[in-house]
């Protein structure tokens, strides 16, 4: 039975997959242990996003029905956080309010298995520090969609370092007007296009398949 | 000395043969400036943000210090327009955020279920005017007062010698809708309503061409601009962009086109996947505008002989490079994009904090001065 919720989460069938989850609960099965059924369904989804078949629209369902299911286990994502693959804070940049695409890449990485401290929007170098130490993520993510913000992430970066907090962590940076060129010029460690990319890059850096 | 209305000519004409794919004197360079004009004129952008006639003259301000440019997108900033549009409350310097910041868009999700059916019911029009008052704050009279700026915003640019690129607005329904709604409820309610998301849209795009076709007759704009912010290739499965977005497009295109106008196609985002389907767009009447996501090369090879393509010159660079990599970057644009169906500018609008050197460095690759 797990196996067709694996299926329902993988091939975002809403109705499916919200009757396996509640027959599971019927037979006793652990929350945890539907969870990490539900992330299998979602590396499915990620694969299918890597090769084409799914995009954005897909990323965005699948973790609406997973957040939806583990709303039925007793808890937003918490209950995954206990086995997570590692930590990830993820903030927009002080000076920009944008946040869609770093609710989106903060959701995708909840849904793949990662806690996330989600810091919000217009985020001071303080509160990343704060957090960094507080938490101590593996990876950081720094999202902007104005160029005039490039210089806040650069400072911010700066400051993680003369901090020494870099030393165990990667940073990784994406938005609108991102490119390498960015990404070269903040010191970041890598530059995501896309909310998927951070998962890779994110999985590949702790070695997960 | 040529005269503004001389020069406005020759600047319209040169831009007209690129668009009909015809071989102007020179590829045309133009820029959407809009906050960059506060930097540059060193101008307060909480006027700029609020006042469409203070934006125009701080624009052709800058324009006038840039006289190769051939164009320029749109004659004012007008963040409400994009409030509009978008059906979301924007922030401005001087308002919501300090002196000197951008405005930015704050995406909430005011848009209920119950709204679509609100819209099936009085139509499109008129809940744009309820949503105006109830969401926005606004009355008949700051939409009259929008438009009317707009409009002598647009004289004073003819007057001045520069044309504006754009001067209708239309937007496929979508845009508005995952605009109100917020991104991610408005994408999950194309999965979990997709009947009723269409009848919606069918509704409004009735509305959105008559709109539209009423401004270009009144104003004869050189295109009208439709944007789309979420509807690009990476944003949706073929499955929903076939039946949510590229109806639309093809019908406001051709609407557009009859009207006697050319279509400014300014899409931002990765549409790689689908710019075979453009083909199915008028020849010679559209402008496909890049903001360097989508492959440029991969534009002009399939597109190169169907529609003018306009950009894209990357934000990061204008921001971020140095004259020499901005010129380089837009010379190699010129030798490989054009000369005929090309128009060299940023893609998208001219970033905040460009540098003045890399902005001449983009016009001399164009221009030779």
């Amino acid at each position: 039975m797990s196996q067709n919720l694996v299926n329902a989460m993988a091939d975002l069938e809403e109705t499916a997959l919200v009757k396996e989850v509640k027959a599971l609960q019927a037979q006793g099965t652990p929350a945890l242990e539907i969870i990490q059924k539900l992330q299998e369904g979602m590396n499915i989804v990620g694969k299918r996003y890597e090769e084409k078949e799914y995009y954005l629209s897909e990323l965005i369902m699948s973790a609406e029905i997973f957040k939806e299911a583990a709303t039925l286990l007793g808890g937003d994502l918490s209950a995954a956080d206990s086995h997570s693959h590692g930590t990830f804070v993820m903030g927009t940049i002080y000076g920009d309010i944008h946040d869609i695409g770093k609710n989106i890449v903060t959701t995708v990485m909840s849904c793949n298995g990662f806690k996330v401290i989600d810091l919000g929007v217009d985020v001071a170098t303080a509160d990343y520090l704060k957090a960094i130490q507080e938490h101590k993520p593996q990876v950081v993510g720094i999202s902007c969609l104005l160029t005039t913000a490039f210089d806040g992430m650069k400072e911010c970066i700066s400051a993680i370092e003369a901090a020494g907090l870099r030393k165990d962590l990667k940073i990784l940076i994406g938005g609108g007007p991102c490119d390498q060129t960015t990404a070269d010029y903040v010191g970041a460690d890598a530059y995501c296009k896309t909310a998927q990319d951070a998962v890779e890059y994110s999985k590949k850096l702790l070695g997960i398949q | 000395m040529k005269s503004n209305q001389e020069l406005y000519q020759e600047r319209l004409n040169r831009m007209t043969q690129a668009v009909t794919l015809g071989r102007p004197d020179r590829v045309p360079v133009m820029a959407w400036i809009d906050a960059w004009a506060a930097t540059y004129r060193k101008g307060s952008m909480a006027k700029l943000s609020q006042s469409a006639l203070y934006s125009n003259k701080l624009i052709l301000e800058t324009a006038k210090d840039f006289p190769q440019l051939d164009m320029i997108e749109v004659g004012a900033a007008l963040p409400r327009a994009v409030a509009a549009a978008t059906l979301s409350t924007v922030k401005v310097a001087g308002k919501e955020l300090p002196e000197g910041s951008l405005w930015q868009v704050e995406e909430l999700d005011h848009l209920q279920e119950a709204d679509y059916d609100r819209i099936l019911k009085i139509g499109w029009k008129a809940y744009k005017k309820e949503y105006y008052k109830k969401v926005l704050g606004w009355g008949g009279y700051d939409t009259f007062k929008l438009i009317l700026g707009g409009i002598i915003a647009g004289r004073r640019c003819k007057k001045a010698g520069f044309p504006e690129l754009s001067g209708a607005f239309p937007n496929i329904p979508l845009d508005p809708l995952a605009g109100g709604r917020g991104m991610a409820k408005f994408m999950t309610d194309l999965y979990r309503m997709p009947d009723k998301l269409k009848e919606v849209m069918d509704i409004m795009v009735i509305d959105i061409i008559e709109e539209n076709k009423g401004i270009i007759k009144q104003a004869k704009p050189f295109s009208a601009f439709l944007g789309v912010a979420r509807g690009s290739s990476n944003f949706l499965s073929p499955k929903l962009w076939n039946k949510f977005v590229w109806p639309y497009v093809v019908q406001i295109v051709n609407a557009m086109v009859e009207s006697g106008t050319f279509v400014n196609l300014h899409f931002d985002g990765e549409w790689n996947r689908d710019i075979e389907r453009f083909k199915e767009l008028p020849k010679g009447k559209c402008i496909w505008a890049s903001d360097s996501v989508t492959s440029v090369y991969k534009l002009k090879e399939v597109l190169g002989d169907h529609m003018c393509i306009k950009g894209d010159v990357p934000p990061a660079l204008l921001a971020l490079g140095k004259p020499e990599d901005v010129y380089s970057y837009c010379s190699k644009l010129i030798k490989d994009i054009g000369p005929t169906g090309f128009i060299l500018a940023p893609g998208c609008t001219t970033p905040y904090n460009t540098k003045v050197e890399n902005f001449k460095a983009m016009i001399a690759a164009a221009t030779g001065q």
